[in-house]
C-alpha cells in the first residue's frame, strides 16, 4: 500500500441508480436501444458519494426502503450504477442471509462452487474444506440439500464460505440477526480479526446496539440520499432522532410525510443533481463527469456496419458462385 | 477495425486463459446434475447412446433400409456423422441459457461471464465421445476403420466446431437474456435444421424441394461440420478440396463472432437488470 497518498479503499462519487418501470417485456428491450422511455422513473439513490479507508468499519443506517441494499448491490458488483463513478480497491465478499447459496445443491457441494469460482483448484479446496465445514457448525447437515436448511443454518453457512475467501472488502447485511447468539458471538469474533486485519467492512442492521457496538463510522442513507456519514456517535444519534421524530408522528402525518419522500424520488432528474452540485462549488466539467449516465459500448457505428457489409458482401460472393457453377 | 478485431480476439484468449477453471466448473456441474440419481453419470453415456440406437434402428434397420452412402454401410456413415452433430447441435443448445442460468453464480465474483457458454460446451464431450466410440466399434466391425493421415485434420474440424459453438453460444446467449422467446425459437429451428445437416440422409439434387435442401445444406455451419468428420475418418478427403463451403462457412462464424462480440461487450455488465 502507498504510504505517501492516501488510498481509500472504496470510493464512491455521485452514484445514482434508477429503476425504470415499464408497462411490458417490448418497452424494455426497446429502452435498452433508445434510451430511457419508460413511464415511471424511481430513483432508489439520488447521488451518493463517500470515501471509505482500509480499517474502516461502516455502519449503514437507513428506514426501510431507503436505498441501502441498493448500495450494496450495487457495491457488490451485482448490479451497475445509473451514473457516477466507483472504486473499489480490493476483493469483495458479501453475507447476507439468502445470499450466492444454490438451494439445490448441498452444503457441502455449494462450499466447492463458490471456492470453484475463486479459482481454487480440487486440491485446495479438498483441504480448506474441513475448516469451512467445522465454522459452519453444520454437522450432518452440510450433505443435505441448502433447501432443508434454516435460516440461521444459511446464515452460518454463507458466512463460513465468505471468510474463507479472504475477501479485503467485508459486507455484512443482515446476517448476523438470524443466527443464535452462539453462533453470532463466533461470527462477530471473526469480524473483529478482520478489523484487527485492516479490512474494510460494511456492517447494515437494524440493531441499532449492534451498530454501536461494532462501527467506527456511520453512513445514514434516507429515501437515496445521504444525510450524514461521519462518526458513529454522531450519525446514530441524529438517526435515532429522526426514527424518534417519525414514530411520534401521527400515522396521517407519516404517511403523508413518506409518500412526499417518494414523490420527489420519482420526480427527481440527473439536472437536479448538476444543480446540486454546481451549487456546492464543483465546476461545470466535474459536474458533467459525474453526472454522466453510465453507458455501455459495444463497438462504434461505423467499423460495425463496415465488418458486417463487406462479411455480407463476401458471402453473397459465394453463393453466387455456389449457383453459377451447381 | 483493428479495435473489433482485438476485442474478438480478447474474448477467445479469455477463453483460454479460464479453460482449466472452465474444465474444472464443468465436471463439477456434471457431477451435481446427476448426484442425485441411481446411475449418476453413466446417464451423460447412456443418452446418447440411445438416441443413435434410436436413428439406427428406424432409418438403418427394421423400418426403412437405407442403402449404404459412398460403399459406406448406413450405420456407420450415420454414426460418425452423428457424433460431429450431438457436438454441435446439443453444445449449442445448452449454451443458449447459459448466461441465464449461471449468472448468478458469478456475481461478487472475479470471473468473465464469456466463460459461462463455454463450461456447456465442455459438458457435452463425454458424450460425443461415447458416440465416437459407438461409430469406431462399428467402423471396426465392417473392415471400414483405416487410420489415416486424413485423420490428422480431425483437428481442424475440432476447432472449427470450438470456435463456432463459442461465437455462437455467446450471441445466443445475450440475446436470449435480451428476448427470452430465443430459446423456444431456435428450439424449432434445431429441429428443422436436424433434416438439412445431412445426418440421416445425404442431401441430393433432384426436384425443386430436394435441391432447397441441398443448397440450404451447403450454407449450413452444422453440415459442414458433419461432412468434416466423415471426410476425416470415411472418406479421405481434405479439407482444403472445398474452397466454397470453407469461405462460407469462415464467413459465417465472423458475422456472428462480429456481432455476438458486440452484444457482449455492450451488455455484459447489465445483463442482472434484465432476468
Amino acid at each position: 500500500m502507498d504510504n505517501t497518498k492516501k488510498q481509500y479503499m472504496v470510493s464512491a462519487r455521485s452514484i445514482t441508480k434508477n429503476f425504470q418501470l415499464y408497462a411490458n417485456q417490448s418497452e424494455k428491450l426497446k429502452s435498452t436501444f433508445l434510451g430511457n422511455t419508460a413511464d415511471a422513473n424511481f430513483w432508489a439513490l439520488r447521488g451518493l458519494s463517500f470515501d471509505v479507508e482500509p480499517g474502516d468499519v461502516v455502519g449503514i443506517v437507513g428506514t426501510n426502503g431507503s436505498g441501502k441494499s441498493t448500495l450494496l448491490n450495487i457495491l457488490s458488483g451485482v448490479i451497475p450504477q445509473t451514473s457516477g463513478t466507483l472504486e473499489l480497491n480490493g476483493s469483495i465478499g458479501v453475507v447476507a442471509i439468502n445470499e450466492g447459496l444454490n438451494w439445490d445443491l448441498t452444503g457441502r457441494e455449494n462450499i466447492r462452487l463458490k471456492q470453484l469460482m475463486m479459482g481454487k483448484t480440487n486440491k485446495e479446496i479438498d483441504e480448506a474444506m474441513p475448516d469451512i465445514i467445522e465454522f459452519s457448525e453444520l454437522g450432518e447437515f452440510i450433505d443435505q440439500p441448502v433447501k432443508d436448511y434454516s435460516n440461521g443454518m444459511r446464515a452460518k453457512l454463507g458466512f463460513s464460505i465468505v471468510t474463507h475467501n479472504d475477501p479485503d472488502i467485508l459486507i455484512v447485511d443482515e446476517a448476523l440477526s438470524v443466527g443464535d447468539s452462539n453462533f453470532s458471538n463466533k461470527a462477530l469474533s471473526k469480524i473483529r480479526e478482520f478489523i484487527a486485519e485492516k479490512k474494510t467492512i460494511f456492517f447494515v442492521s437494524h440493531d441499532l446496539e449492534q451498530v454501536r457496538e461494532f462501527t467506527n463510522k456511520v453512513m445514514w442513507i434516507q429515501y437515496g440520499e445521504m444525510r450524514d456519514f461521519g462518526p458513529m456517535k454522531q450519525v446514530t444519534d441524529e438517526y435515532e432522532t429522526f426514527v424518534k421524530d417519525l414514530n411520534a408522528m401521527s400515522d396521517e402525518e407519516r404517511d403523508t410525510f413518506v409518500s412526499n419522500q417518494k414523490h420527489n424520488q420519482q420526480i427527481f432528474t440527473l439536472a437536479q443533481l448538476q444543480d446540486k452540485l454546481s451549487l456546492n462549488g464543483h465546476n461545470k466539467e466535474d459536474v458533467e463527469a459525474r453526472t454522466a449516465i453510465r453507458s455501455f459500448q459495444g463497438f462504434k457505428a461505423i467499423p460495425l456496419y463496415t465488418a458486417l457489409t463487406v462479411l455480407f458482401g463476401l458471402m453473397a460472393l459465394v453463393v453466387y458462385n455456389y449457383l453459377l457453377k451447381g | 477495425m483493428w479495435i473489433m478485431i482485438k476485442s474478438i480476439f480478447s474474448l477467445v484468449v479469455e477463453q483460454v486463459n479460464y479453460l482449466g477453471m472452465a474444465i474444472r466448473l464443468a465436471i463439477y456441474d456434471t457431477k451435481a446434475n446427476n448426484a442425485h440419481k441411481y446411475l449418476g453419470n453413466f446417464w451423460e453415456i447412456l443418452d446418447p447412446l440411445f438416441q443413435v440406437l434410436t436413428y439406427a434402428i428406424i432409418f438403418g434397420g427394421g423400418f426403412r433400409q437405407s442403402a449404404p452412402v459412398e460403399g459406406t454401410p448406413y450405420f456407420v456413415w450415420m454414426s460418425v456423422g452423428f457424433s460431429a452433430w450431438y457436438l454441435v447441435n446439443q453444445g449449442f443448445s445448452d449454451t443458449i441459457r447459459s448466461i441465464q442460468t449461471q449468472i448468478f453464480m458469478v456475481k461478487n465474483v472475479k470471473f468473465p461471464v464469456s466463460v459461462l457458454p463455454t463450461i456447456r460446451v465442455l459438458q457435452v464431450f463425454p458424450a460425443v465421445c461415447s458416440i465416437s466410440i459407438v461409430a469406431f466399434i462399428s467402423m471396426a466391425l465392417t473392415g471400414h476403420f483405416h487410420v489415416s493421415i486424413y485423420w490428422i485434420q480431425i483437428i481442424y474440424y475440432m476447432f472449427a466446431a470450438l470456435v463456432m459453438l463459442f461465437f455462437l453460444g455467446i450471441f445466443s446467449a445475450t440475446i436470449n437474456i435480451l428476448i427470452p422467446d430465443y430459446d423456444l425459437a431456435i428450439r424449432q429451428v434445431l429441429r428443422l435444421l436436424f433434416f438439412v445437416s445431412g445426418i440421416l440422409f445425404e442431401p441430393a439434387k433432384g426436384n425443386a424441394f430436394n435441391s432447397l435442401i441441398y443448397y440450404i445444406s451447403r450454407v449450413n455451419p452444422f453440415y459442414y461440420i458433419v461432412n468434416g468428420w466423415r471426410d476425416t475418418f470415411l472418406f479421405d478427403r481434405w479439407f482444403w478440396n472445398s474452397p466454397l463451403q470453407l469461405t462460407m462457412f469462415w464467413l459465417e462464424i465472423g458475422i456472428f463472432a462480429v456481432i455476438g462480440t458486440h452484444l457482449y461487450l455492450k451488455f455484459k455488465d447489465q445483463l442482472i437488470d434484465f432476468i
